[in-house]
């Protein structure tokens, strides 16, 4: 005799307590509960747990539940703009944050704009300068290294120059002047050679030489030139700006910085960002608070 | 007035039409968080709390069974509220049992007219075994067991409270019914005679 209850008895079992059998179903069951003890004693503890279970006494309740308006709790406020305001918070806070790293971007990245505008003129100018000037005297002389506040010396590129006259087989000539310029009367003297030799002065062909005869049209070259960094005199500054004055590029760059004025519009900008920012934050909070509650 | 008819006038807003709703159920409703939740005072928080979101969406009601209707709410409240205290479980600082609580309706085997303090306290014992026998049955099989066996509401009735096909209730209250009997087995040395000889007599 299989002593075990499948899962299968059980739920017949249950199902003929409810009575939600078929009445073949039934007659079947019943069948078997008579053939099979073990059948018998499950029905009658599902009958006594059963019997248990709808014998719990019932619960009286400790009060009457009924509501009164004083107990509706208040309709929950509810603001259907929250999430937009929450965007409109976020972006505001978003632009402000933009315009306060983009302000020390923008005038920082301005003045290099300038300076190197201003560079960037001469240089060209005088690339085309040494470019016109090289074509014609490449094959003489190469162009001289100027070096302030030094005695002469010749330097030689291939194996480092020493002092003397001689160059051995080096290209450059380095020529060293006594002290830089201190006045645009001295700096023609300073800027010509110490003592040239006859034959160096032949083939020797200084820039400031060579410009007059240069075929680019671009203002003559003197000693006020970028070489070497030296700030240039005033006379020799005038020189100097024109660089920016005739090269459109820089030209351009430096009237849209001037135009440009950031100094008071962005501080409105950032200002008016700030305060819708604060504003619109102020009004999410308050909002999501009432909701909230 | 009939139920249709309080229903309609609560829906519009009549406070009193709904509490006349609420006399007529809170019973069977208390009864039913009691034995989900097993404890009276959170029986009562869920209660009001079943009438206070029935009231709040009355309108939402399009017929049908009102009594399904209250009790599905008053399950689900007592679903969320299981499902709480399972995330966050506290222990209470009060006596397990409260000796004051008051019983009515006492099944006549439970009845005891001498009212010595041995039976009492062993017919309060036995039903402390059953809820916890019920506390111990996983919810979804809890729900069934209650609606059916101590509620005597019939399969459809639960079927529509808990929005469950038939099959899936009678499975329920089987495998329920399985894992009560052997929880209970531990507990018919307290059944009362009578109950004991009905046994003897079907065995």
């Amino acid at each position: 005799m299989n002593r075990v209850i499948s899962s299968l008895d059980w739920q017949r079992l249950s199902d003929y307590l409810d009575k939600q059998l078929s009445p073949s179903d039934v007659i079947k069951l019943e069948e078997e509960i008579h053939q099979r003890q073990e059948l018998q004693d499950a029905l009658n503890e599902l009958k006594a747990t059963g019997f248990l279970l709808q014998s719990l006494p019932r619960r009286r309740v400790p009060r009457n539940f009924t509501l009164s308006a004083r107990d509706l709790p208040a309709p929950k406020f509810h603001f259907p703009w929250l999430s937009g305001l929450s965007l409109a918070t976020a972006i505001s806070t978003l632009a402000l944050i933009f315009t306060l790293f983009y302000r020390p971007l923008a005038t920082a990245s301005a003045p290099q704009t300038l300076s190197m505008a201003a560079q960037a003129a001469p240089m060209q100018a005088e690339a085309a300068d040494t470019a016109a000037v090289a074509s014609e005297v490449h094959e003489a002389q190469p162009a001289p290294i100027i070096i302030w506040g030094q005695p002469p010396i010749m330097a030689t590129g291939k194996g480092g120059g020493i002092g003397g006259s001689g160059g051995g087989d080096g290209n450059a000539e380095m020529q060293v002047y006594a002290a830089p310029p201190e006045s645009t009367a001295e700096a023609p003297a300073l800027m010509a050679p110490a003592a040239p030799s006859p034959k160096e002065a032949e083939n020797d062909v200084s820039p400031a030489e060579s410009e007059p005869s240069a075929s680019v049209e671009s203002p003559p070259i003197t000693d006020s030139g970028p070489i070497l960094g030296i700030r240039p005199t005033a006379e020799q500054g005038q020189e100097t700006n024109r660089y920016p004055e005739e090269s459109g590029l820089n030209t351009a760059s430096a009237r849209s910085i001037q135009d440009e004025n950031p100094s008071d519009d962005w501080f409105y900008i950032q200002l008016l960002l700030a305060c819708l920012s604060v504003c619109l934050a102020l009004l999410t909070f308050i909002y999501w608070l009432r909701q909230r509650r | 007035m009939d139920e249709p008819a309080l229903i309609l006038a609560a829906q519009q807003g009549d406070l009193d039409s709904f509490n006349r709703l609420i006399l007529q159920y809170q019973d069977m409703v208390y009864n039913l968080t009691y034995r989900m939740l097993g404890d009276g005072d959170s029986a009562d928080d869920a209660t009001q709390t079943t009438f206070i979101s029935a009231y709040r969406s009355l309108k939402s009601f399009k017929g049908g069974s009102f009594k399904a209707w209250i009790m599905r709410m008053a399950t689900n409240n007592c679903l969320d509220e299981l499902r709480r205290l399972k995330r966050h479980p506290s222990t209470s600082l009060e006596p397990v049992r409260n000796e004051d609580d008051e019983v009515f309706d006492t099944p006549a085997w439970l009845k005891d007219n001498s009212a010595g303090p041995e039976n009492t306290l062993e017919m309060k014992e036995l039903e402390a075994g059953i809820q916890d026998c019920l506390n111990n049955l996983p919810d979804e099989f809890k729900v069934v067991v209650t609606l059916v066996e101590i509620e005597g509401l019939d399969y459809n009735e639960a079927s529509e409270i808990i929005n469950k096909p038939l099959g899936t209730i009678k499975s329920r209250l089987a495998r329920a019914r399985f894992k009560l009997r052997d929880c209970l087995r531990g507990y018919m040395e307290l059944l009362p005679d009578e109950f004991r000889l009905r046994e003897e007599k079907s065995l």
